[in-house]
C-alpha cells in the first residue's frame, strides 16, 4: 500500500517527465533573482514613502522627534474618542513615553492575549470578546517600504496579530532608520534582521499597504470592512532614543 | 445555480439578456483594464519582470515534485500538519474528520479558488458543519445562493440595490443604498462569526518551500482574521502554488496585485509559518496544510501544462472581449474567462458542455498580452477545441460544413461561384440597407445577436483584375 504522498509525487514526477524539456527551458528564459525595487528610484525615500502611504488611503505622519511623534499620536486618539487600546509590549514599539500618554489619557490597555494552550474554546471567546471594542491598535513595524508604502510587520512575543486588525483604527511608530525602496530590499533587510529564514523563530509576517478595503460592492471603494478602516503611520525621524 | 445546468449556449443568452449584468460589465471591465495598464507601465521594465515571473512560475512545475516535499517537510517541523489529497473528496473527508474530532462547529473561510473547484462547503455541509464565507464579495453570493462571477469580484454581477434588498432580508438591516452603511452591516456580522468560529479555512495563494511559510492576499484583512482568530486553521492549496523561496515571491508579488486590480501590493500581504509560536499572545493552536492534486498532476504530463503556471489574478478575463460581453456565470464553473475555459475542462470535467468553452474565444490573443506569466492561452484553446472534434464531442452537421470548407476552399472553381452566389442571394435579401437581420438556419445563430452585411457587388478577384487588367490571379 502507497500512502497518498507517494502516489501524488509520483504521479507528479510523471508529470514533470513528461514536459521537462519544455519547463526546464522556460525556467532558464530569464533570471529569478528579484529587483530591490521596480520603479525608478525615488531621491527623498520618506517623501516616497509618505506619497505612496497617502495614495493607499495612509496617513503618514513625518515626526522630527518622540515628542513630536506622541504630539501627533495623541491627537489622533483624542480626535477618535479612544478609550480602550490593544498594543504591543512598549518594549516593542520604538517610542519611549507612549505607555505614560496613554495613562494620562485614560486609556485602558486591554489584555492581548489570546490564545493560551489547553484553554476551552469558550475561553477563548471570551478572550475575543473582551477585546472586540477596543478604540484602536497600536504597533511597531520592522519596515516601510517606500516605492509601495507598506508596512512590513512581524509579529511573535510581545508583539499581537491581532493588535494591527482587530480595532477600527490601527497606529504604527515606524524608525525613518527602516524605510527601504522596494520589496526586494525589504526581503534582504528582514533576512539580515530574522535570519536567513526569516519564521525560524516567528510564525506571522504581514505586508500592510493602506487600510482594510473592499470594492466588491459595485466597485465602490469602501474602508475598513474586515480591519482598520484608519491607518495612522508615524514615522520617527529620531534613532531609539531611549 | 440552476443556471448554471443549462447548455453553455442558453448560460450565454441569458448573460446577453441580463440587463443588470451588462451594465456591471460594460461599467467595470474597462476600469479593471485602465488600472492594471497603468500600474504596469510605472515599472522600471514591466516586460523583464513578467519574464521572470514566467521563468519562476516554471521552475516551481519542473521541480514541484521536490518543493512540494520540501513545504510539507518544513511544515511538520513547525508543527503543522500535511494532507496530500488527490482529489477533492479526500480533501473534504479530512476536513470533515478533523473537525469532528475537534468537536467543530462553525466555521468561518476566507476566498480560496480551490475549495470552491472542489465543492468544499457543500461537503462540510453535509457533514452538518456550518460554512460562513467571510470575503465580501463571497458572502453576498453565499446568502443569495449564488456562485462567484469573477476571480477576484465575485459579486460584480450584482448591484448596489439588489445587495441592499438581500442585507434587509437576511440580516435585518434597515432599508439603504449606501454602500459603506452595507459593508459596515456586513463587518458587524461577520466579525461575531470570527469570533465564535473554531476554524478557520483560506486558500494559499503561494507556499514557500524553503520556509513551510503559506502566502495569502486580501484586501480586506479577512484572511488574516480567519487565520489568526480561531484555534484551528486549514490552508488548502493547489499543488502547483508553490514558489521555492522568498526571492521568488519578491518577483511574484510584484505582478500580482497590479495584473488583477493595479495596486502595487494589495492591502494585506500575509505570510504564515506554522501555528502560533511559543510565547505569542495570538494565532492558531493548530494549523493544517491541504495539498490538492485533483487533476493537476494529470495537466502537468499534458499538453496543458502552462495552463498550471496561473497566479489566479483575473487581468485574462478582464481583457477578454467574450468575458467582458457574457460575465463569469456563464462559463459553468468556477473558473471563467480564457484561464477558465481552459482548465475547466482539466479541473471540473463535470460542468455541462464544458467541452464548448474553448469556443468562447475570438483567438484575438488579448489574454496572453494581459497574462503576467504570458500563458499561451489562444494556442491552448485552439488545440483544445481540436481535442473535442477528436472526442468526437462537435455540433450536429459541423463536420460535413467543414468538409464542405474545405471542399471549396481547395476548388477556385468552386470557390469563385459560391462568392458570386452569395454576392447575389444576399444583396437581394439585404436589400438598400445591406444588412441581413436573420440569416436562415443553420446560420441563425450569428444573426441572434448582431446583423450580418451583404456581400460586395464585386469580389476581390474581380476587382483585383479590372485594375490589373488581368485575369491573373492575385497571389
Amino acid at each position: 500500500m502507497t500512502t497518498p504522498r507517494e502516489r501524488m509525487l509520483a504521479a507528479i514526477r510523471a508529470g514533470i517527465n513528461t514536459n521537462r524539456a519544455f519547463l526546464e527551458a522556460e525556467m532558464q528564459k530569464a533570471p529569478h533573482t528579484p529587483p530591490p525595487h521596480v520603479h525608478p528610484p525615488a531621491d527623498d525615500l520618506q517623501a516616497q514613502f509618505v506619497e505612496e502611504a497617502q495614495r493607499a488611503g495612509a496617513f503618514p505622519y513625518i515626526c522630527a522627534d518622540a515628542e513630536a511623534a506622541l504630539d501627533a499620536i495623541q491627537k489622533i486618539l483624542s480626535e477618535h474618542g479612544a478609550n480602550s487600546a490593544l498594543t504591543w509590549d512598549f518594549a516593542q514599539i520604538d517610542l519611549p513615553g507612549l505607555e505614560a500618554l496613554l495613562n494620562q489619557m485614560q486609556i485602558t490597555r486591554l489584555d492581548t492575549t489570546v490564545t493560551v494552550c489547553g484553554e476551552t474554546q469558550a475561553q477563548r471567546v471570551a478572550h475575543l470578546h473582551a477585546i472586540e471594542h477596543a478604540s484602536v491598535g497600536i504597533s511597531g513595524a520592522d519596515l516601510g517600504i517606500a516605492e509601495s508604502g507598506t508596512l512590513a510587520v512581524m509579529t511573535g512575543p510581545g508583539r499581537g496579530r491581532l493588535t494591527t486588525l482587530f480595532a477600527p483604527l490601527h497606529i504604527a511608530v515606524l524608525p525613518a532608520s527602516r524605510l527601504v525602496r522596494g520589496l526586494g530590499a525589504a526581503f534582504d533587510a528582514l533576512r539580515h534582521q530574522y535570519g536567513s529564514d526569516i519564521f525560524a523563530e516567528h510564525a506571522n509576517l504581514t505586508l500592510i499597504t493602506g487600510p482594510s478595503r473592499t470594492g466588491d460592492i459595485e466597485m465602490t471603494l469602501t474602508t475598513g470592512v474586515h480591519g482598520p478602516g484608519e491607518l495612522h503611520i508615524i514615522v520617527l525621524n529620531e534613532e531609539e532614543a531611549a | 445555480m440552476a443556471t448554471q445546468m443549462l447548455p453553455f449556449y442558453d448560460r450565454v443568452e441569458d448573460a446577453l439578456q441580463n440587463s443588470t449584468l451588462q451594465h456591471a460589465l460594460e461599467r467595470n471591465m474597462p476600469r479593471f483594464v485602465a488600472l492594471r495598464a497603468q500600474a504596469l507601465n510605472k515599472l522600471i521594465d514591466e516586460a523583464a519582470l513578467r519574464d521572470q515571473a514566467r521563468a519562476i512560475r516554471a521552475k516551481s512545475l519542473a521541480r514541484l515534485d521536490e518543493l512540494l516535499t520540501r513545504l510539507a517537510d518544513t511544515v511538520e517541523a513547525r508543527g503543522g500538519h500535511v494532507c496530500w489529497a488527490t482529489d477533492g473528496k479526500a480533501a473534504g473527508q479530512y476536513i470533515a474528520e478533523l473537525a469532528q474530532r475537534q468537536a467543530v462547529k462553525s466555521i468561518v473561510k476566507s476566498k480560496s479558488m480551490a475549495s470552491e473547484e472542489i465543492h468544499l462547503n457543500a461537503q462540510l455541509e453535509a457533514h452538518s458543519l456550518e460554512v460562513i464565507e467571510t470575503d465580501l464579495g463571497e458572502y453576498i453570493i453565499q446568502l443569495s445562493g449564488e456562485t462567484p462571477s469573477h476571480i477576484i469580484a465575485p459579486a460584480i454581477h450584482m448591484t448596489r440595490q439588489e445587495i441592499g434588498q438581500l442585507f434587509q432580508e437576511k440580516l435585518g438591516m434597515e432599508p439603504t443604498e449606501d454602500i459603506p452603511t452595507m459593508t459596515r452591516t456586513a463587518r458587524r456580522v461577520l466579525r461575531q462569526r470570527f469570533v465564535q468560529a473554531d476554524m478557520g479555512i483560506s486558500g494559499v495563494n503561494f507556499g514557500i518551500a524553503e520556509s513551510g511559510g503559506m502566502v495569502l492576499v486580501t484586501n480586506e484583512g479577512n484572511a488574516d482574521l480567519t487565520t489568526s482568530v480561531p484555534r484551528i486553521h486549514v490552508a488548502i492549496m493547489g499543488i502547483e502554488r508553490v514558489v521555492e523561496s522568498l526571492d521568488d515571491l519578491a518577483v511574484m508579488l510584484q505582478v500580482l496585485a497590479r495584473s488583477a486590480t493595479g495596486q502595487k501590493l494589495s492591502v494585506y500581504t500575509t505570510f504564515l509559518s506554522g501555528p502560533t509560536r511559543p510565547g505569542e499572545p495570538d494565532g492558531p493552536e493548530e494549523f493544517h496544510l491541504i495539498l490538492l492534486d485533483n487533476g493537476r498532476s494529470r495537466i502537468l504530463g499534458s499538453a496543458y501544462a502552462e495552463a498550471l503556471m496561473c497566479i489566479r489574478c483575473g487581468a485574462c478575463l478582464n481583457a477578454c472581449p467574450v468575458y467582458q460581453s457574457i460575465g463569469g456565470h456563464a462559463y459553468g464553473g468556477v473558473y471563467s474567462g480564457p484561464i477558465g475555459s481552459v482548465i475547466s475542462p482539466l479541473l471540473q470535467p463535470d460542468v455541462p458542455d464544458v467541452h464548448q468553452l474553448p469556443y468562447a474565444s475570438t483567438l484575438c490573443g488579448a489574454c496572453q498580452e494581459a497574462c503576467p506569466v504570458r500563458i499561451a492561452l489562444p494556442d491552448m484553446l485552439l488545440r483544445l477545441r481540436g481535442d473535442a472534434v477528436q472526442a468526437g464531442k462537435v455540433a450536429p452537421g459541423e463536420q460535413a460544413a467543414m468538409t464542405a470548407w474545405q471542399a471549396t476552399m481547395n476548388n477556385p472553381a468552386l470557390y469563385r461561384a459560391g462568392g458570386t452566389m452569395a454576392s447575389i442571394i444576399t444583396r437581394l435579401v439585404g436589400g438598400r440597407e445591406g444588412v441581413l437581420k436573420q440569416l436562415p438556419p443553420p446560420l441563425a445563430g450569428w444573426t441572434q445577436h448582431r446583423d450580418f452585411p451583404t456581400f460586395a457587388k464585386q469580389s476581390f478577384s474581380e476587382r483585383w483584375a479590372a485594375q490589373h487588367g488581368t485575369d491573373e490571379e492575385p497571389q
